[in-house]
């Protein structure tokens, strides 16, 4: 079987993994591999894909409803200043 | 002989009352962070409903473009991660924009036919402030959410000159319509330029793209 | 005990007067102090606020699951990335069991962001079986499972994406009913895979599921997936099954991994069917199987997107780092835990160009077949008949990954289904019934007929 790339997925996924967590989680993801090669390796079946259930087209009036306060909207920042979320400087 | 090659990918900003996905009101520069919700700001548990007048003015703009429009168009979501996007997605429509396959005429030493490919519904990301003298970068999430169209034209132009004319022609359509006030400084007209250079007969040269442009002066 | 007791905002003098001796509210509290190791709560209030409502639910204690929204209470969703969050807003289905004069009392333990069926895997500490200490509650509604069944609270709100209600409510012996996709709002439901996530009760009775089901559902303007359709749960609970056509599935009950007191103790049920009126009839469903591949490719797939926003940027646990990717890649990588990260990476893999075709869009191809499958067999059945979990519960160190096995389905096809407990001498099992789309009211109903002949039976 192909090996996997854990480390592009992890980098997709944004998460900082130790070497030891990253050689686990491979094997992790090769026990999943089989287990969902019922599907995997299937025939597929002959319907087209189904991303959600049917459901109605929601649509709502354009009419504002109150919004947070600052306050309220930074109420778990874990780093704020001047009204706004604080972090290191992103670069462009 | 040479020939410039270019497409647009235009973003508008509508002037609607409210956002894309939540009932916040849809200013510009307000107080940083007082324009939010559970939804623009991506807390757990929050969703999505589509502003119906989005679709209006979408269609709307459809239609005077020449754009067909999709009997059931769906949204998507693009993922990444960047410190202006709370949810770590951006609601835009990719496998079924609303309209498609549109043309219009601009004038500029001559006539042409530009074809648009497609115009989206997507939504805008925050605003990000970076410190000159620190480390550090501030986040104002009041315009999440905000609704764009994203218009997407074929490579149908060849001077810049007929790329003024476009957006000149696209900037009256939308004040006309009540679409958008298109205020490039504010924002709420934003283009990104694909550009290529080929012999006139040969294939299209190496695309180069420039994005988020200022002004119309950067544009041309 | 209440060791995470982050305590809500001190109640205004005006709300201390407004808050009331109540004794069921009493009786729940000393429950939840008697059962303090069982590992249910995450948090509980000890001030009840007075609420005005008149409904089926005026005063019942509701605990609710902590991946849904309740305000000034904390959310965790069991995950460290979570450690310190306090909500802002109720999520509706808190909004109206309040409007109906229910009481929150608390926040309920769960499997971390719902991923995982044995109820080992909060971040904070493990639900424990209160039949036996050394096995598994099930999850993820762990907590709302034992909570109900240790009395310290009247029903508890639990959410189900592969059967997160219904195995816990059979592993410890009380009801767990998963309503149909779009019967109740989502909006306060932290996201683990939204076309799959369902909010859903727990309670001793099908009456009282019924009668909360009644509240929280309907047509929401902030979830626009929910049906304007009204349910109609406690009008219809006393309809019975009498001419009704329930259909037992014979690769359930004979399956291999079904355990043999669980096939002799559901398949006893059909006599009582047929007592209680109902046309008993048996046939295969063939899906099962590969329904788990679906499941965990999709819930997957999903959740790498809806968990993103869990960066440690705009709320939750941060560490720190020079760089935003830095801040982005630690927050991650220690606020979340491995089976989180097992279900995100696999779900990145499943959208990966190597296995776009092959794993997403083909289990999404075969999650339609599996619909036109039930479709067939509603087409000549009422309802449908499995155990809900193969076994009694498992041991603490057995693996629960094919506890969901038979309640993935209701889940891919939005159907409602329940779980109602069986009356036996030993380790509780559950008897899962799925109905139509919306049908809803039949599948209480026939819980509730299930539930009373039980209560008449000899285990």
């Amino acid at each position: 079987m192909k090996s996997i790339d854990i480390e592009r997925l992890a980098e997709r996924m944004s998460l900082s993994l130790e070497k030891n967590e990253a050689k686990e989680l491979c094997k992790d993801l090769a026990e999943m591999l089989a287990l969902c090669g019922p599907v995997l390796e299937g025939t597929p079946a002959p319907f087209e894909p189904l991303f959600a259930l049917p459901c109605p087209t929601a649509l709502r009036e354009d009419t504002e409803k109150p919004s947070f306060s600052t306050d309220e909207a930074l109420l778990n920042a874990p780093q704020k200043k001047d009204g706004m979320i604080r972090v290191p400087k992103t670069v462009e | 002989m040479l020939e410039t090659v270019i497409g647009l990918e235009v973003h508008i900003e509508l002037n609607t009352k409210t956002k894309a996905f939540c009932s916040c009101r849809n200013e510009f520069a307000a107080v940083p962070n007082s324009l939010c919700c559970p939804t623009c700001m991506g807390l757990p548990g929050a969703l999505p409903v589509l502003n119906a007048e989005v679709v209006k003015k979408a269609v709307t703009l459809g239609l005077l473009l020449g754009c067909k429009i999709r009997r059931t168009s769906t949204f998507d979501r693009k993922n990444y991660f960047y410190p202006d996007l709370p949810k770590a997605y951006q609601i835009t429509q990719f496998y079924s924009p609303v309209c498609f396959d549109g043309e219009t005429v601009i004038t500029a030493d001559k006539e042409r036919t530009v074809r648009i490919k497609e115009i989206h519904i997507e939504e805008d990301a925050g605003k990000l402030i970076h410190s000159e003298t620190e480390n550090e970068t501030l986040i104002d999430y009041n315009r999440c959410g905000v609704p764009l169209l994203e218009i997407v034209t074929e490579p149908d132009f060849r001077t810049a000159k007929e790329v003024t004319a476009f957006l000149e022609k696209l900037r009256g359509i939308c004040l006309f319509s009540d679409i958008s006030d298109c205020k490039m400084q504010e924002g709420s007209l934003r283009v990104d330029v694909n550009l290529s250079v080929h012999e006139k007969g040969e294939p299209f040269g190496t695309r180069t793209e420039m994005k988020n442009l200022k002004d119309r002066k950067s544009v041309v | 005990m209440n060791e995470f007791e982050k305590t809500a905002p001190a109640l205004t003098d005006k709300e201390n007067e407004a808050s009331e001796k109540n004794e069921i509210f009493d009786k729940c509290l000393a429950s939840t102090k008697a059962h303090c190791n069982s590992g249910a709560y995450l948090y509980y209030t000890e001030k009840p606020r007075k609420t005005d409502g008149k409904s089926a639910v005026s005063g019942d204690i509701i605990g609710v699951k902590d991946n849904i929204s309740v305000k000034d209470m904390p959310l965790t969703c069991g995950s460290k990335i979570l450690d310190g969050y306090m909500a802002s807003y109720d999520a509706t289905a808190v909004k109206r069991l309040k409007e109906a004069g229910a009481v929150i009392f608390g926040k309920l333990n769960l499997d971390e962001f719902a991923m995982g069926s044995s109820g080992l895997l909060s971040a904070y500490k493990p639900v424990k079986n209160p039949f036996c200490e050394d096995r598994m509650s099930g999850g993820s509604s762990s907590g709302s499972a034992v909570a109900v069944c240790n009395g310290s609270v009247t029903a508890a709100l639990g959410t189900d994406t592969g059967g997160s209600i219904r195995v816990p409510a059979a592993l410890c012996g009380v009801v767990g009913f998963k309503p149909s996709y779009g019967a109740v709002s989502r909006y306060g439901l932290t996201a683990h895979a939204s076309s799959l996530d369902t909010v859903g009760v727990l309670a001793k009775s099908v009456e009282k599921c019924a009668a909360v089901t009644d509240v929280i559902s309907g047509k929401d303007e902030l979830d626009g997936t929910t049906a304007d359709i009204a349910l109609h749960c406690l009008k219809n609970l006393k309809n019975g099954i009498a001419g009704k056509k329930v259909c037992f599935l014979k690769d359930a009950t004979n399956c291999d991994f079904v355990s043999d007191e669980v096939r002799s103790r559901v398949l006893s049920t059909c006599s009582v069917f047929e007592k209680l009126g109902a046309e008993v009839f048996f046939d295969t469903f063939g899906e099962f199987r590969k329904c788990v591949a679906d499941y965990y490719i999709i819930a997957s797939a999903e959740a790498s997107s809806c968990l993103a926003r869990f960066d440690g940027i705009k709320y939750g646990h941060r560490e720190n780092g020079q760089t935003v990717d830095e801040v982005y890649g630690n927050s991650r990588a220690n606020g979340l835990g491995k089976e989180v990260k097992r279900r995100v990476l696999f779900g990145s893999l499943m959208l990966s160009e190597e296995y776009y075709e092959k794993g997403f869009i083909n289990a999404a191809r075969h999650r339609r077949a599996v619909i036109d499958k039930l479709n067939g067999l509603f087409s000549k059945y009422d309802l449908l008949i499995t155990p809900t979990v193969p076994t009694v519960a498992p041991k603490t160190s057995d693996s629960a990954r094919m506890l969901d096995i038979f309640t993935y389905p209701a889940n891919l096809a939005g159907l409602p289904a329940i779980s109602v407990p069986l009356k036996v001498k030993g380790l509780p099992i559950g008897l899962q019934l799925l109905g139509r789309r919306f049908a809803d009211s039949e599948v209480l109903s026939a819980g509730e007929a299930i539930e009373k002949a039980e209560v008449n039976t000899d285990a």
